[in-house]
């Protein structure tokens, strides 16, 4: 395809369109949770919740058709927040280590999901759109969602910033200072579920995990202060997302690995240059 | 007669899971203001626990914690709290600044404080590349923020030099005389302990001791570390590299 062409299909064709900007109200959501995931080291978390995304997806798809998106959406967060909150629940200062725990919660909940799919809604979705993300199966209502799961992680996080960035820095500090550490860990889990959720059909329940970790990852290694962390966040969330989105147009590549790859690259490529350039 | 800002009164504690085996049995003490209290003992002898039990992250077994007659829940704008570096998550890149300002309670000039701890014109330092004994001061203006009554410092002179180890003390005898501030310090660093604080208290498990500091003997030390006195003080000094075993030492353990 004319590399033209593949920018102004997303001008001329609706679906097109609807994947640019819900991958773009997913970047930013992305972009501002990512550091806070990979400062946390809830990278593995982020695994389990979005895995466990499979079981509610399943449960859904076997109660209602996948034609009605809002109402998909809204069972999958339903189940998936009943299974995270158990999760956040288990790991809530605990002396267990949590990533085996995490490890059984989110393989448990994946077969589960894959057998009740087999069993009961094999007709009713295409369960590899889910798993590696489908700008197909996009809809008005899945955009109007990201939009609005966007605008409301602004204010929950950059409200209580200071006590976010407290919890992670001393978790014991911070609760010795009076800070509902508690809360801010389901708060967490929560946003996290509503994020994964939401980027189903964009990313993936697979892929997803890329664009939650990689744009924390560039900024944490490039930030000389916090403002600049979440500034180059949510930019190279952004840039390489949408890059990755074009690219899949251009080529004809599935949406959520393309973005993912395109991710990484730019990922290694950053972190080349500035080892050339003498940098850690 | 001046009241105790602290007041522990037989505390007891286990951890849920082993009700039975108790890590601390009986503990009763008090602190005045602008008193110090040094805890000292072995590792795994509890101290870390009464700490958190202090600042309200354990709760007590048996016993109570009182300051000022109040629970923890209700004085914590009132507690500075130290922690170890190590705990310290540093993956941000925070600036003593932005680390001072994730304090919600300020009640001090961050200027004043910063003077105080001697980071005046440091504030634009990342944490993460200070030396240890401004990572400790970091820490300290972190707690001082808050004009906080009770200063509670876990390990406070790990991993600093002599002159770190004395400019930190000094620091803090000058917040118990002008601030009137009550300390507690966990530390093995038994000398600059006694040296520097008017109340000990020794653990080892479910043995303690705690009196005026005047009484302590070097048969109590020995007894709480199961360790003769003069082994652990070249220890402290660091004369030797490697853990050796002496004549009274952990009993059963190969020597």
């Amino acid at each position: 395809m004319n590399p033209w062409t593949a920018l102004t299909d997303f001008f001329q064709y609706d679906f097109l369109l609807r994947a640019l900007l819900g991958c773009i109200f997913v970047s930013v959501a992305c972009g501002i949770v990512s550091p806070l995931i990979v400062a946390k080291r809830y990278a593995f978390m982020g695994t389990a919740v979005s895995h466990s995304t499979f079981l509610g997806l399943s449960i859904a798809l076997s109660m209602v058709s996948s034609e009605n998106p809002f109402l998909v959406f809204l069972i999958t967060l339903g189940i998936t927040l009943i299974l995270v909150t158990g999760l956040a629940k288990a790991t809530f200062r605990q002396k267990l280590p949590s990533d085996s725990l995490i490890g059984i919660f989110f393989t448990s909940s994946m077969g589960i999901g894959v057998i009740i799919h087999f069993l009961f809604a094999r007709q009713r979705g295409d369960l590899l759109g889910y798993l590696f993300g489908n700008i197909l199966l996009l809809e008005n209502q899945d955009m109007i969602l990201s939009l609005v799961l966007m605008l409301s992680l602004i204010p929950l996080f950059f409200i209580p910033f200071k006590k976010w960035l407290y919890v992670i820095y001393d978790e014991e500090g911070a609760l010795v200072s009076g800070i509902n550490v508690k809360f801010f860990h389901y708060l967490f889990f929560l946003v996290l579920t509503f994020l994964i959720v939401s980027a189903l059909k964009l990313a993936g329940t697979v892929l997803i995990e890329t664009l939650l970790l990689i744009p924390g990852v560039f900024s944490l290694k490039n930030g000389r202060n916090i403002k600049q962390v979440f500034i180059f966040s949510i930019s190279f969330s952004i840039f390489s997302s949408v890059l990755g989105l074009y690219l899949a147009n251009l080529w004809d590549l599935p949406s959520g690995a393309t973005m993912a790859v395109t991710q990484l690259i730019i990922l290694l490529g950053f972190l080349f240059v500035k080892k050339l350039k003498g940098g850690n | 007669m001046v009241s105790p800002i602290l007041n522990v009164d037989s505390l007891t504690f286990a951890y849920p899971d082993t009700p039975d085996h108790l890590i601390l049995r009986n503990i009763s003490f008090s602190l005045k203001p602008g008193e110090a209290l040094g805890i000292l003992g072995p590792n795994g002898g509890g101290k870390s626990t009464l700490l958190k039990i202090l600042v309200g992250l354990l709760k007590p077994y048996k016993g109570k914690v009182g300051f000022n007659g109040k629970p923890v829940e209700d004085f914590r704008t009132q507690i500075g709290y130290v922690p170890q570096t190590a705990n310290l998550n540093t993956v941000f890149p925070l600036r003593i600044i932005d680390m001072i300002h994730l304090q919600p309670e300020k009640k001090e000039k961050i200027k004043d404080v910063l003077n105080l701890v001697g980071l005046s014109g440091k504030e634009e330092k990342l944490y993460s590349e200070l030396s240890g004994g401004e990572k400790k001061r970091a820490l300290l203006s972190l707690a001082l923020i808050k004009a906080p009554k009770i200063l509670i410092l876990d390990e406070p002179t790990a991993g600093l030099d002599t002159s770190g180890i004395d400019q930190l003390l000094n620091l803090l005898s000058r917040l118990q005389k002008e601030f009137q501030t009550s300390v507690v310090i966990v530390d093995h660093n038994i000398n600059q302990v006694l040296k520097h604080c008017d109340q000990i208290l020794c653990l080892n498990q479910t043995s303690h001791w705690h009196d005026e500091k005047d009484y302590l003997t070097k048969n109590i030390i020995e007894s709480i570390y199961h360790c003769e006195f003069e082994h652990l003080l070249i220890h402290e000094k660091d004369e030797i590299s490697e853990h050796h075993f002496c004549a009274s030492d952990h009993k059963g353990e190969k020597k």
